[in-house]
């Protein structure tokens, strides 16, 4: 071993090793961070790099095709655990977006009408044998709610109160025939009574009755509330006019409203407790 | 005669190029989803400074260091540094002290990628101020330890193998 100490090929070596210490120290002080031995090998290595990164990739997803299905079989359970919690999360996002919406339309309500005492209520139960659609809210006398109260949906009128316990009230809806609800139209400002009828209500549409023969009423025109007897608010929006049609007993003309809210699909509403002009 | 002995010679030197790119791009392309590492150079170094001996061994160790060198986080020549003067050690102690056996290669990888996870160390936790070092060593450098010196088996022969069949032309 001394030999080699003393041979040319140890102080070759020596060299060597000094040299990889000088480049070391460039690379600590250069701006690239690396030695001028690196940055030559690496124009013949990069494209060496490049190939064997993209063979390793291909080699991967061959790879995956021998993974035990126990290790998929893990993966799918905890994809489908997380799918449910995202479900979960989306529903409840959705609920708080169909408050929210209700709770704008309804300041926007409280805003044009200060007068306006407004209880929030839930559907709780839909009466299936019913074919006007009936439903019942969670609230009741506790809470101020008392009989022919308008249930409203934002701006739109959806029914009265027609029956109220403690705790409960059902509301019989626009369909029902029980239920007049005296309007007009905004454009024409005509006169006029929203009435139910049992063939009309399984279309989902009402009947406007009271019209006179050369009523300017249109397709398209929007129909309110007039606040005529005391029940309903003024200007609370029922419907739109589908079509005028000449009525078959005498020589009036009645229209179809299309009512703005689907009933069957409504959650969260409010019942109207107290107004001005209530029970005039 | 003397010309195919230094044409064997030669292409003996120049064979073992391609596995040392190969082994380095098979060490640094491989995914590492597993978090651990295994450091193929190093056994690798350690057989062929074995065969080839001091000079040519500090010589293929300056290449293996290079190639890990180029995608390295540590400071750049710093393993061709290690690699160049570990590699010159095992030639050294294979020539005149031990024997060229497999218990031998055994005992000078364990040297080698202890220096290799000490570097790593150093450089990636001491100086970096990482937090959480134990766990580090816990799961990262005691497991890439293991895996790379139980590696050597694997590497050890196919270098013999090549080697010999070269010797075996060129004294022919």
């Amino acid at each position: 071993m001394h030999r080699y100490f003393s041979d040319t090929k140890f102080k070759i070596t020596l060299c060597i090793t000094l040299s990889l210490l000088m480049g070391i120290f460039v690379a600590a002080v250069s701006d690239s961070g690396s030695s001028p031995f690196s940055s030559a090998l690496s124009v013949v290595m990069t494209p060496l790099q490049t190939l064997a990164s993209e063979i390793a990739e291909k080699l991967d997803s061959f790879e995956a095709k021998f993974v035990s299905s126990g290790v998929y079989e893990q993966e799918i359970e905890s994809l489908k655990q997380e799918l449910d919690e995202y479900k979960a999360l989306l529903v409840d996002y959705e609920k708080l977006k169909q408050k929210t919406e209700a709770y704008e339309s309804f300041l926007e309500v409280k805003e044009e009408n200060p007068d306006f005492t407004f209880v929030s209520a839930n559907v709780i139960m839909r009466d299936n044998s019913d074919i006007y659609g009936s439903f019942t809210l969670n609230k009741g006398t506790s809470d101020s709610v008392q009989k022919n109260n308008p249930v409203i949906y934002g701006k739109y009128l959806i029914g009265v109160v027609k029956e109220v316990t403690q705790n409960s009230c059902t509301v019989y809806t626009l369909f029902n025939p029980s239920v007049n609800v005296s309007s007009y139209e905004i454009r024409t400002r005509e006169d006029c009574i929203i009435e139910a009828q049992t063939d009309f209500s399984k279309q989902g549409i009402l009947k406007l009755t009271g019209l006179s023969r050369s009523t300017p009423i249109v397709s398209g025109g929007i129909v309110c509330t007039s606040g005529i007897g005391g029940i309903y608010p003024r200007d609370l929006i029922v419907g739109s006019v589908k079509e005028i049609i000449d009525e078959e007993t005498d020589i009036s003309v009645y229209a179809t409203i299309q009512p703005a809210i689907d009933y069957s699909s409504l959650s969260d509403v409010f019942i109207i407790t107290d107004f001005d002009g209530k029970g005039e | 005669m003397k010309s195919k002995e230094s044409f064997y010679h030669i292409l003996r030197k120049i064979s073992i190029i391609p596995v040392i790119i190969c082994t380095a791009l098979l060490q640094n392309s491989s995914d590492s989803s597993s978090g651990i590492g295994v450091f193929l150079l190093v056994p690798l170094t350690v057989s062929i400074a074995m065969f080839e001996h001091e000079f040519s061994g500090m010589l293929y160790g300056l290449l293996c260091g290079a190639l890990w060198d180029l995608s390295s986080a540590i400071p750049d020549g710093i393993y061709t540094l290690y690699f160049t003067v570990f590699a010159c050690l095992a030639g050294l102690f294979t020539h005149y002290l031990l024997r060229n056996t497999l218990i031998s290669a055994f005992v000078l990888n364990i040297f080698g990628t202890l220096g290799v996870c000490m570097l790593n160390f150093i450089f990636n936790c001491l100086a970096k101020d990482a937090a959480d070092i134990w766990n580090t060593i816990k799961f990262f450098y005691i497991p890439s330890f293991v895996l790379t010196v139980v590696t050597i088996p694997f590497i050890y022969f196919p270098v013999r193998f090549l080697e010999r069949k070269i010797r075996t032309k060129t004294i022919i």
